[in-house]
């Protein structure tokens, strides 16, 4: 069959004046149309890969959560399940517990160009435990560096793990310990609540 | 003969279509962060859990391929451009998911100073989740407005709507089988089972590939009813990105029965309002887009499309009725030749819509090399009922087209 011309019809078309008027189709976007939707669009990624970062930054760094235990300038997020057994807000440890794990966090001062992994070994060795896995580095919801560790000797387990804030001075140790056949929920919550620990410029 | 299909668009006329460049720009730079995050998350996977990240991967992608299945036979008429598809499959995958990976952890760290974490630990994913939509909806409208194909009716956009979100769902299952595997220090295969039956069976049918249609949907209207006012298209975009947001909502809120039995109840209660919400505006989306290629097919001859062969192409069920009636007296191995008779008319309403003469020409050879089964002419049976849709509205607007 040849293309029909412009403005022709195929010969197998039918001009029946019953049949329905066809469509046109929609009109082309406008520019002002493409402009618009694209400005829409970077909007939204500009909020959710810039925006929400910097708000997140700013009003978490200084802010305690309301439900968090605090131990001097350090607050830490406890998991469900966790009961706080002395709190730190007289002295300078606070401790939680569960199902026979202990949880304890500190602030202690630190010296300009201390490193979070130089002040975990410090700790683990205090402790009397050797680590059990390699070390996980992560970023604290205040925005400051800490890292933590499985660590076990024989009887026990537990996790281990500090925040140092160069900018304070400050750094919260965590040791966390299980009796060794604690379940590894329970080490998990203690990572966590780890990760949740924030260092600030003075006590609440 | 004289005249009856619109002349062709000439060539200044295809000219004046407004440049894209605005939307590619965006799209570009919009991906680059969430790419870099999706890189190290990617890498984190495969590096800890290799075997279960392989066979993860491989199985989440199985697992999309029904989904894309239904979403061609719903999208019969004019297929989506396998660039615009691409487009989608990598906004969804990637740049959303990277967007929304980033945004919930903040939107959770706020979450967590203000409310505490008990509140977060049961909300949190009901705040954040539906935030999700925004970075999906980003992408179709950038998809739209970039596809090769001018956009016809709100099922295109459902169509590419339902991919971003069928990508974003993919992803976040796969991070999600790893994430268990982390939390079950397993790297057995028992992560990946939990995972597919709960994120893949149960949960698979109400999740993202919804959620995003329905925002396609409104997207598909703002993009494609230029005949329509502003008010009512811009209103259909934020009506449907509310209702995908609600519905998002509604599935990540905290269950509302406990114990086993009380999940699975919480999911169908759940589970019903969405899927309802999504049929009524889809049935209607799809029956337009029928109604905006039919007529073209009843301005052809009989010996190619007859008017019940042209009106049986009106839904899926319209179809398979079509097909069981022939099949029924002359035997059901011709079952598939009826099926292929039917897409090539599908093509041809599509090639006169676009005044395509080459596929049309294409699309007129395959049904006259299928008409004759065993040397007897094919005519499928027209004794279907006339959709009431066709006769209450012959379609679209019949006025010259407007820059809009």
């Amino acid at each position: 069959m040849t293309t029909p011309a412009l403005g022709e019809d195929p010969p197998w078309t039918l001009d029946d004046p019953d049949t329905p008027e066809l469509p046109q189709g929609p009109a082309p976007l406008s520019r002002t149309f493409i402009w618009t939707g694209s400005a829409i669009a970077a909007v939204v990624a500009l909020i959710f890969s810039l925006g929400l970062p910097l708000l997140a930054n700013s009003a978490t760094r200084t802010v305690v959560p309301p439900d968090a235990i605090t131990a001097g300038a350090a607050s830490l997020e406890p998991q469900p399940g966790w009961t706080i057994e002395s709190s730190g807000d007289e002295g300078s440890v606070a401790t939680l517990q569960k199902d026979g794990a202990v949880l304890s966090l500190r602030t202690v001062s630190v010296q300009r160009g201390q490193t979070p992994n130089a002040l975990l070994d410090q700790v683990v060795a205090e402790t009397g435990m050797r680590a059990a896995s390699p070390l996980t580095t992560f970023t604290s919801p205040g925005g400051d560096p800490g890292v933590f560790v499985t660590a076990s000797d024989g009887n026990e387990t537990g996790v281990i793990g500090v925040v140092v804030s160069p900018r304070l001075q400050t750094a919260a140790q965590v040791v966390g310990v299980a009796p060794a056949t604690a379940p590894k929920q329970l080490l998990d919550e203690m990572a966590r609540m780890i990760g949740s620990v924030r260092v600030m410029a003075e006590a609440p | 003969m004289t005249t009856v299909l619109p002349p062709a668009p000439s060539q200044p006329e295809l000219a004046q279509r407004a440049s894209r460049w605005p939307a590619v720009v965006v799209f570009v730079l919009a991906s680059i962060y969430p790419t870099t995050v999706m890189i190290n998350v990617f890498i984190d996977c495969f590096s800890n859990f290799p075997l279960l990240a392989a066979i993860s991967a491989v199985c989440w992608i199985l697992y999309a391929i029904p989904f894309i299945i239904l979403l061609r036979m719903i999208d019969f008429f004019e297929r989506e451009p396998w660039s615009a598809i691409a487009l989608a499959i990598f906004w969804g995958a990637i740049v959303a998911c990277g967007m929304s990976i980033v945004g919930n952890q903040h939107i959770t760290e706020l979450v967590v100073v203000n409310n505490g974490t008990a509140f977060s630990n049961e909300w949190s994913s009901a705040i954040g989740g539906p935030t999700e939509e925004l970075t999906k909806g980003a992408g179709i409208l950038l998809v739209l407005m970039l596809s090769p194909r001018r956009p016809r009716t709100a099922l295109d956009g459902f169509i590419i709507g339902a991919i971003v979100g069928l990508s974003f769902q993919i992803v976040e299952n796969f991070i999600y089988t790893v994430n268990n595997a982390q939390n079950y220090d397993s790297s057995s295969l028992y992560p990946l089972l939990l995972t597919f039956f709960s994120r893949g069976v149960i949960g698979g049918l109400f999740s993202h590939a919804v959620y995003s249609g329905i925002v396609g949907l409104g997207l598909g209207y703002l993009v494609s009813a230029t005949h329509r006012t502003w008010p009512r298209r811009i209103g259909a975009a934020v009506l449907g990105l509310v209702v995908a947001w609600g519905m998002h909502l509604l599935w990540n809120t905290p269950d509302f029965f406990g114990g086993q039995w009380g999940q699975l109840l919480s999911m169908a209660v759940k589970g019903l309002p969405i899927l309802v919400l999504l049929f009524f505006p889809l049935r209607a989306a799809r029956r337009r887009d029928s109604a905006f290629f039919i007529p073209y097919l009843l301005h052809v001859d009989d010996s190619l499309v007859t008017n019940g062969e042209a009106l049986a192409l009106t839904s899926l069920r319209a179809r398979r009725r079509a097909v069981e009636l022939y099949t029924d007296s002359r035997g059901r191995h011709h079952r598939r030749q009826i099926r292929r008779i039917q897409r090539a008319q599908a093509d041809l309403a599509v090639a006169l819509s676009a005044r395509n003469w080459e596929k049309a020409d294409d699309a007129v050879g395959r049904i006259r090399s299928l008409r004759p089964i065993q040397g007897i002419p094919v005519s499928i049976p027209t004794d279907l009922p006339r959709p009431q849709e066709l006769i209450d509205h012959p379609v679209v607007p019949t006025e010259p087209p407007r820059e809009v």
